[in-house]
């Protein structure tokens, strides 16, 4: 008799092996859990709830002085740190909120439109490619035009406009799965759709939302500060876009550090997530497997 | 690092501008900060195009170059012109010596006398739907028949054959070559000001009978200086052999003589021979080949090299003063305001008046005029600017003070003790940043006596739109830029029957203030005009339809050799009254 290993490793732990054997990804996803607890603190109010207080004159350089102080002060006096870690909360929110409402929608289109084919498929195609055909920004304006300015309208308009990609995905990992034993297997013993869609079919393709997930995030991060600096974004609090959008005219006056602190913090959680994003990859690829 | 990217595109810029600098004789090199889009005097509606026309076309009227108020004085025409009793027929004496510029559209292409017909013809082709003028508003409705004929010729042609422009206008009349009389559809003080605009400025029939559509790009006028090249990026003018001989004015406002601005006192104008537009719309290549003595003087100072210009505390750099450059900045004839929608039911209103008074005086003004405009500027009290007849340096606006104890008196009487019970107001404002930085300057003025103000920022067309229809409730970061510096384009604004979306933006409706305004418009005696200004002052002041914020500086930049620069918000062509100290310049050139 042949004895089966006892625990056979799932692709789920499998990946979870290599990418604990990646240094830089480990680093990677520890700078955005640091982001990710700055935010949580954030939004609790433990960190950062003052960001409207002056804690100097205006235009103080950075000085190591005070904690409060560390990246300077901006035009009214307000801590550039403060506004920083506001602005964090803000970018986190953003990106999270993204995928939560990009997500459903992907899927579920894309698992449709790959699994029944034919019209199904025809109109899903039609509309996503309809979308896709808009420039991004101009859907955006729109979008946010529409809804009226603010926090929520971002989360919606790049949640609805950012979902194409992943539908693409899925849609085709559904085409490439449907005829594959297993699921043929379980509609022999009398499977409906429902439960080859989602018992079935959906956990094999689920890697790929993960990555799409953390290369998402960072997309809507950078759409949010692009749509704040351009003014359509939050409206009446800090955002790493709306600080950039102030710096235009500071800098002319020297004034670098409000530029510098918010592209600093919007760059590492970008990198952090673009590295993650392709350590995800590799993990769950098995034709990239090297042992 | 900002230096190192200075230094590059400075690099680049010197590479591409290292023109070999031989001698340029006595020209001026100006740097336009936009596109001319036309020399047409019927198209010229902006800043830039204006002043392009002005070099060349002349207009009966125009500013005394220095003087302040701004004081209208004769260009074309002999004299101020002669008004009837009643204030409607103006007769108006044309000087003899006034040649247009020889031109191939002229016989023998030596250009002729200009007679009061012209200007009939001018201001006819300005009324005719053909030409679709842009500035066409500066004379709609003024003059007798005129409109009359413009409807003719928009159902069709009546009689052909003759051409449109040999039909009588009733109002427009050459007694003979040397007099125009003009009648008016009612008593108008403003029209004087119509008569300084580059829009009323003559033009020969034959040109526009020969060029056309092409007198975009080419021009006969009368005036100091002839069009050499038109180019997409640089424009060439050269003096006008045939100009008449005109002087540089003798009387000035105070301090003048000091600033040396009278030096040249009745010395034959233009100075230069030759002036060089280049085209540079970019802040930072004008500022560049500003420093790299590539123009004579620079208009509207980018303002993010202010700091190469002004220190902190703004003096005027290292730099600025061991090269003798000089910084000269004047109020600009405008206001910035935040205004409050007078319809709406939280803000607008007569119940409402305390709460809007407390708002304004709780809004400290002092500090935003070295936080967002260098310096450069004066804290408004009223919407008469300095510069305009009726300014009153002495005034103060009871609601101006910055006086937080009182705001919270007025808010409570108004049944909103330190803020409670008054819901969150929205202030609309365009998507720039000096915008938002103001208007969140004014939401933590407003947030320390309890009021709170959410922000909706929106494209400039969106909140023009939002204003008009009179959506917007409190909004900001919008200056109104005087047309003329007659004191009714500001008084206007708050005129009940212009209501949104008309000029009064705000909706205020007062009667007493309307009634005075009526009275104003017909009255030509200084000292009635400035008696009613003071009663429609204390009358708005009282009930703050919006908050006057700033008087906001005009500025100019200029090399030491460069003289006779004044700002001047109206006066468009102030190029001819320019000097230039070539020898002073060639020496620096070749250092």
């Amino acid at each position: 008799m042949i004895r089966l290993p006892s625990q056979s490793k799932s692709l789920w732990q499998d990946a979870w092996r290599r990418i604990r054997r990646d240094r830089l990804a480990l680093w990677a996803l520890g700078v955005i859990v640091l982001y990710s607890l700055v935010a949580l603190c954030s939004k609790f109010g433990l960190l950062a709830s003052t960001w409207d207080a002056e804690v100097g004159g205006p235009y103080a350089s950075p000085s190591f002085e005070n904690f409060k102080t560390i990246f300077g002060t901006d035009i009214f006096g307000r801590s550039v740190l403060y506004k920083v870690i506001h602005g964090t909360r803000v970018a986190m929110s953003v990106g999270l909120m993204t995928s939560l409402i990009a997500i459903p929608i992907g899927v579920t289109l894309g698992a449709f439109g790959g699994y029944f084919g034919g019209k199904v498929d025809d109109v899903i195609v039609w509309f996503y490619t309809t979308l896709s055909s808009i420039p991004g920004i101009m859907l955006l304006i729109a979008i946010a035009y529409i809804l009226g300015k603010g926090l929520f309208s971002v989360y919606i308009a790049l949640g609805i406009t950012s979902w194409v990609s992943l539908a693409r995905l899925i849609r085709g990992e559904f085409m490439k799965h449907k005829s594959r034993e297993y699921v043929i297997a379980a509609e022999a013993i009398g499977a409906g759709h429902r439960i080859r869609i989602f018992r079935h079919i959906l956990p094999n393709v689920l890697h790929i939302v993960i990555i799409n997930m953390s290369l998402q995030f960072q997309i809507a991060i950078k759409s949010e500060v692009i749509l704040s600096y351009l003014g359509l974004g939050v409206q009446g609090q800090p955002s790493w876009g709306v600080m950039i959008d102030d710096a235009k005219l500071e800098l002319a006056r020297g004034v670098w550090w409000q530029l510098t602190a918010a592209t600093f913090a919007m760059f590492f959680v970008i990198l952090a997530f673009n590295i993650l994003g392709d350590a995800l990859r590799d993990a769950f690829d098995p034709k990239l497997r090297k042992g | 690092m900002r230096y190192i990217l200075v230094f590059s595109l400075l690099a680049l810029i010197v590479g591409a501008a290292c023109t070999p600098r031989r001698d340029i004789g006595n020209t001026l090199r100006v740097a336009q900060r936009e596109k001319i889009k036309t020399l047409d005097p019927a198209h010229a509606n902006d800043f830039f195009s204006g002043t392009a026309v002005r070099r060349t076309y002349e207009g009966l009227y125009q500013y005394h170059y220095l003087k302040r108020p701004y004081e209208v004085v004769p260009n074309i025409a002999a004299a101020m012109p002669a008004i009837s009793a009643d204030g409607k027929t103006y007769t108006i004496r044309l000087k003899q010596d006034v040649y247009f510029q020889d031109d191939a559209c002229f016989p023998e292409g030596k250009g002729r006398r200009v007679v009061a017909k012209d200007f009939i013809f001018s201001w006819m082709r300005l009324a005719d739907p053909k030409t679709a003028s842009e500035v066409w508003w500066a004379l709609d409705g003024r003059i007798v028949g005129l409109n009359e004929w413009r409807e003719k010729l928009k159902q069709g042609d009546a009689n052909s054959g003759t051409s449109h422009y040999d039909l009588p206008v009733e109002g427009l009349k050459a007694i003979d070559d040397f007099t125009l009389e003009v009648r008016l559809t009612r008593e108008d003080p403003l029209f004087i000001h119509m008569l300084t605009m580059p829009a009323t400025t003559v033009l020969a029939r034959e040109a526009a009978e020969k060029y056309g559509q092409d007198l975009t790009t080419r021009s006969v006028g009368t005036g100091p200086f002839v069009l050499e090249r038109f180019e997409q990026n640089q424009i060439i003018w050269t003096r006008h052999p045939k100009y008449r001989l005109e002087t540089y004015p003798s009387e000035g406002e105070a301090g003048d003589r000091e600033a040396g601005l009278l030096a040249d006192a009745g010395k034959p104008i233009p100075f230069v021979d030759r002036i060089i537009d280049d085209v540079i719309s970019e802040d930072q290549p004008a500022w560049l080949n500003f420093q790299q003595n590539n123009h004579d003087y620079l208009v509207k100072i980018p303002k993010d090299n202010a700091k190469n210009i002004l220190t902190d505390d703004f003096k005027p750099t290292r730099e600025v003063s061991e090269r003798g450059m000089k910084l000269l900045s004047s109020p600009g004839v405008e206001f910035s305001y935040i205004a409050f929608n007078q319809t709406d039911p939280v803000v607008g209103g007569p119940k409402r008046k305390f709460l809007r008074q407390a708002m304004s005086l709780a809004y400290d003004e002092a500090p935003t005029i070295g936080m967002f405009y260098l310096g450069l500027g004066k804290k408004a009290e009223s919407m008469i600017p300095p510069g305009v007849f009726g300014y009153d340096s002495e005034y103060k606006n009871k609601y101006r003070e910055f006086n937080v104890a009182k705001a919270q008196e007025l808010l409570a009487k108004n049944g909103f003790p330190e803020g409670k019970g008054l819901p969150e107001l929205t202030y609309d404002l365009r998507s720039d940043p000096t915008a938002r930085q103001v208007a969140e300057y004014f939401v933590r003025s407003m947030a320390k006596i309890g009021i709170r103000i959410k922000l909706n920022q929106v494209s400039w067309p969106e909140l023009n739109s939002r204003i008009a229809k009179k959506q917007a409730q409190v909004w900001g970061g919008i200056v109104w830029v005087y047309d003329y510096p007659d004191p009714e384009n500001g008084l206007q604004l708050l005129y009940g029957p212009r209501e949104a979306p008309g000029s009064n933006k705000t909706s205020y409706k007062n009667p007493a203030y309307d009634v005075l305004f009526e009275k104003f418009i017909r009255t030509r005696d200084d000292k009635e005009r400035l008696a009613l200004i003071k009663r429609m002052r204390s009358i708005y002041e009282e009930d703050v339809p919006w908050i006057v914020a700033v008087h906001r500086n005009e500025n100019r930049l200029t090399h030491s050799w460069l003289h006779n620069l004044k700002v001047h918000a109206f006066e468009y062509n102030s190029d001819k009254y320019l000097r230039v100290d070539a020898e002073a310049r060639k020496r620096v050139l070749e250092r």
